[in-house]
């Protein structure tokens, strides 16, 4: 019981950071289209707002565990490697709400964008190695624990695929000028993400299948 | 929060909480660190688990505790250990441990 409690609470408040950030997002694009606020106001805001977003899923990431479930042990590096992407995530959006808050916008994005792209793939590095580990190794105790956490990986492995996307999106818009350019752009990293979170999805569905 | 400032006020169990840094470990393993009571440590064990700091799992006879800590209470930690908090009123824990937080060992 006590398993459930401690990872089901602060996924919950990541999921419903996550939402609220959509709703804010989706109401500052619409407060610019139709006029209410400048175009630059909107990208500070949207730069501040996703800062907020980081700094939610950095906290929250060693205690909600994406790579730990119940009956999993980790070793010791696997779990001090997450702890570590929550601190480096923590940071970054410090950073970004500073940027956006008192730089000047275009250097504001630009910088963003590239600490951004840098912590996507820093994260990524740093778990791909201990990931088959996390996800395969382990013996659950009982069937209860093994669908536990097959739930919560299904959750998590979610989120994280939905902020990591909406992060590089914004880098890459950022980063790149040209309307075309960043239509290819999105269309190959749509595509990437996709592959990436079936092949995910195929793994932790056979891990539960083997119990 | 309440509970995260109480359960970081005492410093056994902050000593409790670095000794899970470097990897989980049984209730034996961290009870052998101290010199304190075997149910004494089940009442701090019982306290971190209520604050959400650690997490606590059932492996054969044995109960691994695990770390869960978010960012803001890792540098909390950092804080209290700094200026090493204390409770004002001394009475220790009150929590109740759980049956399965007594040792079988």
């Amino acid at each position: 019981m006590s398993t459930q409690i401690g990872y089901t609470r602060p996924l919950k408040t990541m999921i419903l950071g996550f939402l609220g950030f959509a709703l804010a997002a989706e109401a500052l694009t619409y407060a610019e289209k139709s006029g209410f606020i400048e175009p630059s106001l909107e990208k500070r805001a949207m730069g501040l707002l996703i800062g907020a977003l980081i700094i939610l899923i950095g906290n929250f990431l060693p205690k909600a565990r994406p790579l730990n479930a119940p009956g999993v042990n980790l070793p010791g590096p696997a779990a001090a490697a997450e702890r570590f992407a929550g601190w480096i995530l923590f940071a970054v959006g410090i950073a970004y709400i500073v940027l956006f808050a008192f730089a000047p916008l275009d250097q504001a994005r630009k910088i963003s964008s590239i600490l951004g792209i840098g912590t996507i793939i820093y994260v990524a590095a740093s778990w791909a190695w201990m990931l088959p580990g996390a996800l395969l190794g382990g013996q659950e105790e009982s069937l209860a624990d093994s669908q536990r956490a097959a739930k919560k990986r299904k959750l998590i492995v979610m989120l994280l695929f939905a902020f990591f996307y909406i992060l590089a999106t914004k880098c890459v818009v950022s980063l790149l000028h040209n309307r075309s350019q960043i239509e290819e752009a999105g269309r190959w990293m749509f595509m990437g993400f996709m592959l990436l979170y079936v092949a995910l999805t195929v793994v932790l569905n056979r891990n539960r299948c083997a119990h | 929060m309440s509970r995260v400032f109480k359960a970081l006020s005492d410093p056994t169990r902050r000593r409790v909480l670095q000794l899970l840094r470097d990897r989980p470990m049984s209730a034996g393993e961290l009870a052998d660190h101290f010199e304190v009571s075997k149910p004494a440590m089940s009442a701090h064990f019982a306290v971190l688990r209520e604050a959400g700091l650690i997490d606590s799992q059932k492996r054969g006879k044995s109960v691994i505790y695990e770390l869960q800590m978010s960012v803001l209470e890792d540098a909390l930690l950092g804080f209290a250990q700094g200026f090493g908090w204390k409770l004002r009123d001394s009475k220790g824990a009150k929590t109740k441990p759980l049956d399965r937080e007594v040792f079988n060992s």
